[in-house]
């Protein structure tokens, strides 16, 4: 019994960073933004809430430093895409590269080369799991009533279906969307730092790895539903949890070639069986142009 | 042109303008991020080869003219002081001697990586302070230009040239052929080519040996576990020693291994480590730098012993126990030291702790005052025994 509560934990603890991230990945994209800058935000959030963590001592004030961050870096993007119409795809990576570049240079800077220092760590909850794992549940339920029963998350959705329609109703596009970019770089930012402060307690130079490039998949993954999302998640780590098992189990079960190779298999698989067809906002990567 | 028909055209050159003021703004926008693209690329975001940024081109440059500028770079400037107070500190003659030599080193990353790159660098540093070689340096080399990086600097004059991981082994190959006068040193290899093409190599199956032998003596299960990085000759060799060692101290002892493919990562080290402790381990070493810190916090939480590999990890947890440290710079000191010598002919050599290249850091933590004096003893034995080369690891090597 004790093993499934290890793996349930260990699935749990690989998924719930990525799970902020995708949330906010699927608020931008059903706004009608893609995604695409999500890694670099990571990242960016992730060092933020250890630098701050570190000056200040108080690792919530660090995990606000990176909402408070992540989300500028939202509205910047939401700027740069809505207003001047630039291509999204290219802005997110180059997004991408220049966090990368950022973070390791103020890495750098502010620490010096030498081993990483740790931050002091969240209150622990059971099973391994801490204290901003509740807010990645509660985020669930909370965002789902956000986008489907809420006013602000009905316009969100539209801008990204049919953004003429919320024009010709007199609301304002960009406004919108900049609120959507907002939320979106504010969740990005929360599982950056949770993934650095929480998971690992330091910032270490590229740590966050493709987790934003896998939190986009698992948002077309989850058909752009908070619950889908969660669901996609949780199988991504439950891959990766389960593959560290068939490893450690001993010499030879599995070669561990094939064992680190599970998650993403496991994730092509379902998503080529079990999603027939992900419905992608209308506008989505489309720059709206107001006549 | 009646008045309507006036407005419409200042209406029409109106949105002309306007699109054309977009168009611009568009323009730099494109440029800031091509500007931040290339910026980045220069300063060394694509420090590690393996993230896949990488820089248009290597950069060359000679070590003397840039001096101010790796100067800048906080570590290395300590590297730089450490170094001159120590040969200042030395009598050798050989600080004093200022060599004609011409040492030159090929790097895969970014000489400022905090890790496999830095070490390197500063064993050039190093050598330019203690040897009084001159040095120039490749850094972020790619695939399509190793033969003819190796190739301009033994025609330049550079009798010593240092190339940095066992991908330069077969480009340095081809090239040593043309240039017999010049010898090649290739870190991370046991490879070697008569007569110029020499294999460096620190640990390997030695710190593994000694690791699982320490963590031998310290089980109580029985069961070991190692978390490795991505798979290569050396990960795969720290795992054979580490079995070996473990082996020699009592052969019902059962090694399980994980391979995490990151050296960044720490919350796949640590996963990892978690994967294993639950599995029964009572004994974890990690082999795949600051992922590995990961795994030293599983450890922390779980209460359980660590052994720890490739560098000094006294700071990471109060359960680790001690550390058997791989010194790269030195062990790459040495082989340039040699080459100033002339005693360089195309052999290998593997750098271990009769050399000072692997290091015994010594107990500590909660677990060396729990430790029996028997156990303690024992462990120094082997690694007494290894540094004496009473001991070959290579013995007990079953695969």
């Amino acid at each position: 019994m004790s093993s499934v509560f290890n793996l349930i934990g260990s699935t749990l603890r690989l998924s719930m960073p990525i799970l902020f991230v995708a949330l906010g990945a699927l608020v931008m994209q059903l706004a009608g933004i893609v995604c695409m800058g999500s890694e670099g935000m990571m990242i960016t959030g992730a060092f933020t809430a250890v630098a701050v963590s570190l000056s200040t001592n108080n690792i919530w004030l660090g995990f606000l430093a990176a909402i408070l961050v992540t989300g500028l870096i939202g509205i910047f993007f939401g700027f740069l895409s809505v207003k001047y119409r630039v291509n999204q795809v290219v802005l997110g990576v180059a997004l991408n590269l220049l966090c990368a570049g950022v973070t390791t240079t103020l890495n750098r800077g502010l620490f010096g080369s030498t081993a990483p220092m740790l931050t002091v760590s969240f209150p622990d909850v059971g099973l391994g799991l801490l204290a901003p794992d509740i807010i990645g549940f509660v985020s669930i339920p909370v965002m789902w009533v956000f986008l489907y029963k809420t006013l602000l998350g009905l316009r969100i959705r539209s801008v990204g279906e049919n953004p003429l329609a919320v024009q010709t109703s007199g609301l304002s596009v960009a406004k919108i969307s900049y609120i959507a970019c907002f939320i979106s770089g504010a969740f990005v930012g929360m599982g950056g730092a949770f993934f650095s402060t929480g998971r690992s307690r330091a910032f270490i130079e590229g740590m966050t790895g493709g987790r934003g490039y896998i939190a986009l998949a698992a948002v077309a993954f989850g058909k752009y539903n908070p619950v889908g999302t969660f669901l996609a998640v949780l199988l991504f780590g439950f891959g990766e949890a389960v593959q560290y098992r068939l490893q450690a189990g001993g010499d030879n079960v599995i070669p561990h070639q094939f064992a680190l190779m599970l998650p993403y298999v496991l994730t092509v698989v379902a998503l080529s069986v079990f999603v027939r067809k992900s419905k992608d906002p209308a506008a989505l990567g489309k720059p709206f142009k107001s006549e | 042109m009646d008045s309507t028909e006036r407005e419409n055209v200042l209406i029409r050159r109106d949105k002309i303008i306007k699109e054309e003021i977009s168009m611009r703004l568009k323009k730099i926008v494109a440029l800031v991020c091509t500007f931040a693209m290339a910026a980045m690329s220069v300063s060394g975001c694509g420090s590690s080869a393996s993230n896949g940024t990488t820089a248009a081109a290597a950069v060359t440059t000679a070590a003397a003219t840039t001096k101010a500028a790796a100067a800048a770079t906080t570590a290395a400037a300590a590297a730089t002081t450490a170094a001159a107070t120590k040969a200042a500190a030395t009598t050798a003659a050989a600080a004093a001697a200022k060599s004609d030599v011409k040492v030159a080193a090929v790097f895969p990353g970014a000489i400022n990586d905090q890790g496999w790159n830095q070490l390197a660098y500063e064993a050039i540093v190093k050598a330019q302070k203690e040897l009084g070689v001159q040095t120039a340096y490749s850094e972020k080399a790619e695939a399509s230009e190793y033969e003819q990086l190796f190739r301009g600097y033994a025609q330049q004059g550079y009798t010593i040239i240092v190339a940095h991981g066992d991908q330069f082994y077969d480009a340095v190959c081809t090239v040593a052929k043309d240039y017999p006068n010049v010898q090649f040193i290739v870190t991370s290899t046991l490879q070697s080519q008569a007569p110029n093409v020499n294999g460096c190599f620190v640990g390997g199956v030695e710190g593994g040996f000694a690791e699982g032998a320490i963590a031998a003596y310290m089980t109580k299960s029985k069961k070991l576990g190692v978390v490795l990085g991505p798979e290569s000759t050396s990960m795969n060799d720290d795992l054979k020693g580490y079995k070996a060692g473990a082996a020699y101290v009592d052969k019902s002892i059962e090694v399980d291994s994980v391979y995490t493919d990151t050296y960044e990562d720490t919350v796949k080290g640590k996963e990892a480590a978690m994967a294993l402790i639950e599995k029964g381990c009572d004994v974890i070493t990690q082999e795949n730098d600051f992922a590995g810190t990961g795994a030293i916090e599983a450890c922390q939480e779980k209460g359980i012993c660590n052994v720890a590999g490739v560098m000094e990890s006294k700071d990471y947890g109060n359960t680790v126990l001690c550390s058997v440290i791989e010194d790269n710079t030195l062990g790459i000191y040495m082989m340039i030291q040699r080459g100033v010598e002339g005693k360089l002919n195309g052999t290998p050599t593997n750098f271990g702790f009769a050399d000072g290249a692997l290091q015994f850091s010594g107990f500590y933590g909660k677990f060396a005052e729990t430790m029996t004096e028997d156990q303690k003893t024992k462990i120094k034995a082997v690694v007494d025994d290894l540094t004496s080369k009473k001991l070959n690891p290579q013995d007990y090597v079953t695969e």
